[in-house]
C-alpha cells in the first residue's frame, strides 16, 4: 500500500520560487486536494510528483522510496488530466486499453479489462467512439477509466471537472469518491474551487505563493484557517482588524470602538489582530437602544439582502461604517423578513470568533 | 462559420467574390481553351478543335524527360526539407525554447529573400565547392527553399496540439519516443502532408532555381516550358499547361485538405 511522502519540495525558476519548501505526507487511501489560487504553486507540484517538473531540491518519496530518479513513464501513477487528453486518434476503447498495450498485456486480458474498466464509469456503449464524439462528462470518465485500468496505488488529478458545468460536477464528485474509497488507491486532487476541494477531501492542503500555508481535514480548515488568505479562499468571511487592549490585566478585543469577547486565545501585546467570523455564525436580532456599547452586539442598517432560498446572504452597515456579511439560515416555518434599510442588531457569538495574527 | 451580413455588405459581398474568382479562373480559361486550336499560334477562342497538340506534347520525349526530372528533383528537395523542417518545428512548437525566434526567422529567410538574389548566392558558393552533379545542387537549392513551408504547417499543427497528449502517453507507461510516434505525429500527419504537398508544387514549379543551377542536359518542365516560350509561342506550350493544371488540381483536391475540419468529422 502507498503513502505519497512530500518532503522540502523546492521548485526554483530563476531566483523566484514557484514551490518553496513543502512537505506533507497522503497517507494510503487518502484524498488529499490541493487548494490555491493560480500561480499558488499547486499544479507544480502535481507535476513535480508527477514527473514532469525536475524539482530544484527535496524529494518525493512512495512507501519511503524516492520517485525524483525515475523517468515519468516508471512511476506507476496515474494522471487524470485537465482537459482530458485523450487521444483524438483513438477510440474509447483503444484509450482505455493503451497502458496495457504499452505494458504488453495479452489481448484477451487487455480486452477484458478494458471491458470491466468501461463498465464501471459506465461507458460500454461508446466503447468505439472518438473522443470528439463524447460529451465532456463522457470524456472525463474515459480520462479516469484509461487512468484506472492500470490499477495504479496513486493518481493524480489536475482539475478535472473544471471544465464541466456544477450540476454534472457534483455527480462526479460523489461517483469519483466512491470509486476511490472502493478501489483505495491513494489520491492527489488539484483544484482552485473550495466547495470541490472540501466535498472530496480527507485533508485539504492549501497553498499560497508556492508555500503550504495550511493542511488538515476540512472542516479544520474552515473553521480554524490559519491566516486571513485561507480564510477569504474557503468562501465567504468577516475580516475585522481589532486592537487589543487590557482590562482587568487580561487582553480584549476592540473593533473600531465596539467592544468583542471571544473564546479564542487573545495573544497579549499583540497591538492589532484579526477576527474572522464566518457569516452563517452570525445571528441577526432586533435593534436593542443603547448597544453600541455592548460587547458582542452591533447595530447597523441593511444595505443589502440577496435572497438565496435557503439562505439569505445580508450586508449590515455597523455603526462606525464597517459592513458586516451575515449569512441567515432560512426555513419555511419561521422565515425572518429582512428589508433593506431596516435597522437590525448583530451578535457574534463569541464562540464563533477566531483570532488570526 | 456563420457570417452575419449586413444589407449592403451582402450585396456587395458575392460581387467581390465574383470578381475575385472571374480574375483568378478567366486566366486559366484562356490557357486551357488555346490548347485546342487548330491555328499554329495561339489564339483565344481556339479556332476549330483539336487533340493534337496534346498528342504532340505526349509523344514528345524531351517533354516526359522534363517531367520526369521535375518530379523527381521535387520529391527529392521536399523529402529532404521535411528531415530539416520536422526536427526543427518539433523544437520550435514547445515554449520556453531558447533563440526559439532567431531560429524561427533563420528557418524562414528563404522565403524572405529574393529568388534571383538566393540562386545567384547558391551559385557562387556551389562554384567554390565545386558541386559536381548539378542534380544534387539542385535538390539541396530546393530543400533550402521550401523547409518554411513545411516547418511553418509543422510549427502551427504541433503548437496547437495538447501538450498533455505526450504527458499522457508516458504517464501510461509510453517512452518519450513512443509517445512521440504513437500519440503525437498521427495527429499531425495530415498538417505534415498538406505542409508537405505545398512544397512539392513550389518546387515542381520553380523556374529560376534550375534555370540557373541546372544544366542544359538536365531541363526541369518549368526551364523547359520556358526555352520553348522564349523560342516560338505554340500551342504545345498550352497543352503542357493544361496537363499541369489538371495535375495540380488533382493533387491539391487529395493534399491540401485544411486538417481542422478533416479532423473533427461526426
Amino acid at each position: 500500500m502507498s503513502d505519497l511522502e512530500i518532503t522540502g519540495l523546492t521548485k526554483r525558476y530563476g531566483t523566484e520560487p514557484a514551490l518553496d519548501d513543502v512537505t506533507f505526507t497522503v497517507s494510503d487511501g487518502e484524498l488529499v486536494t490541493v487548494l490555491g489560487h493560480s500561480g499558488s504553486g499547486k499544479t507544480t507540484l502535481l507535476r513535480s510528483v508527477a514527473g514532469f517538473i525536475e524539482p530544484t531540491s527535496g524529494d518525493v518519496r512512495v512507501n519511503g522510496n524516492s520517485l525524483l530518479n525515475l523517468p515519468i513513464n516508471r512511476r506507476g501513477i496515474g494522471i487524470v488530466f485537465q482537459n482530458y487528453a485523450l487521444f483524438p486518434h483513438m477510440t474509447v476503447r483503444q484509450n482505455v486499453g493503451y497502458g496495457l498495450r504499452v505494458r504488453r498485456v495479452r489481448k484477451d486480458e487487455l480486452r477484458e479489462r478494458v471491458d470491466r474498466e468501461l463498465e464501471r464509469v459506465q461507458l460500454s456503449a461508446y466503447a468505439d467512439r472518438k473522443p470528439a464524439q463524447l460529451s465532456g462528462g463522457q470524456q472525463q470518465r474515459v480520462a479516469l477509466a484509461r487512468a484506472l485500468v492500470l490499477e495504479p496505488s496513486i493518481v493524480l488529478f489536475d482539475e478535472p471537472f473544471s471544465n464541466l458545468d456544477a450540476m454534472l460536477r457534483d455527480g462526479l464528485r460523489r461517483d469519483l469518491r466512491q470509486l476511490q474509497r472502493r478501489l483505495g488507491f491513494t489520491a492527489l486532487f488539484v483544484t482552485h474551487d473550495q466547495r470541490e476541494a472540501m466535498a472530496l477531501a480527507d485533508r485539504v492542503a492549501v497553498m499560497r505563493s508556492g508555500r503550504l500555508v495550511q493542511y488538515g481535514p476540512p472542516q479544520e480548515i474552515y473553521n480554524r484557517p490559519s491566516q486571513v488568505e485561507v480564510a477569504a479562499l474557503l468562501g465567504r468571511s468577516n475580516l475585522l482588524r481589532c486592537l487589543v487592549g487590557e482590562r482587568d490585566a487580561t487582553p480584549v478585543l476592540e473593533w473600531r470602538g465596539q467592544p468583542l469577547v471571544a473564546d479564542d486565545p487573545i495573544p497579549a501585546h499583540a497591538g492589532e489582530v484579526t477576527a474572522f467570523i464566518r457569516p452563517e455564525n452570525l445571528v441577526i436580532e432586533p435593534p436593542v437602544e443603547g448597544a453600541a456599547s455592548r460587547p458582542n452586539v452591533i447595530t447597523g442598517r441593511v444595505v443589502s439582502a440577496d435572497y438565496f432560498g435557503s439562505a439569505s446572504l445580508i450586508t449590515v452597515e455597523a455603526g462606525n461604517g464597517e459592513p458586516i456579511l451575515v449569512e441567515a439560515r432560512h426555513n419555511a416555518l419561521s422565515d425572518q423578513d429582512i428589508s433593506v434599510g431596516a435597522q437590525v442588531g448583530v451578535r457574534i457569538p463569541r464562540e464563533a470568533i477566531r483570532i488570526l495574527g | 462559420m456563420i457570417l452575419r451580413l449586413r444589407r449592403p455588405t451582402r450585396l456587395i459581398f458575392p460581387v467581390v467574390v465574383a470578381a475575385i474568382m472571374v480574375f483568378l479562373v478567366s486566366p486559366l480559361v484562356v490557357l486551357v481553351g488555346t490548347a485546342f486550336t487548330t491555328t499554329s499560334y495561339l489564339t483565344f477562342p481556339p479556332k476549330g478543335w483539336t487533340l493534337s497538340w496534346f498528342t504532340q506534347v505526349l509523344q514528345d520525349p524531351t517533354w516526359g524527360y522534363a517531367a520526369l526530372n521535375s518530379l523527381v528533383i521535387a520529391a527529392a528537395g521536399s523529402l529532404l526539407a521535411s528531415v530539416v523542417a520536422i526536427p526543427a518545428a518539433v523544437v520550435l512548437s514547445r515554449r520556453g525554447v531558447r533563440a526559439s525566434n532567431t531560429v524561427t526567422t533563420l528557418i524562414m529567410a528563404p522565403i524572405m529573400v529574393p529568388g534571383i538574389m538566393f540562386v545567384l548566392g547558391v551559385m557562387l558558393s556551389y562554384n567554390r565547392l565545386d558541386m559536381a552533379p548539378p542534380q544534387w545542387g539542385l535538390v539541396l537549392a530546393l530543400a533550402v527553399l521550401t523547409t518554411p513551408y513545411i516547418a511553418r504547417t509543422m510549427i502551427a499543427a504541433l503548437s496547437q496540439l495538447d501538450p498533455g497528449l505526450e504527458e499522457a502517453a508516458m504517464s501510461l507507461g509510453a517512452s518519450r519516443a513512443r509517445a512521440w510516434v504513437q500519440i503525437v505525429l498521427p495527429n499531425v500527419s495530415k498538417s505534415y502532408f498538406s505542409g508537405l504537398a505545398l512544397a512539392f508544387i513550389l518546387a515542381f514549379d520553380e523556374l529560376v532555381v534550375p534555370l540557373f543551377l541546372a544544366g542544359p542536359s538536365f531541363p526541369t518542365l518549368p526551364v523547359r516550358i520556358y526555352r520553348s516560350v522564349a523560342f516560338d509561342v505554340s500551342p504545345e506550350i498550352s497543352a503542357v499547361s493544361s496537363l499541369l493544371v489538371v495535375v495540380a488540381v488533382v493533387v491539391a483536391t487529395f493534399a491540401v485538405r485544411d486538417p481542422s475540419t478533416a479532423k473533427t468529422a461526426r
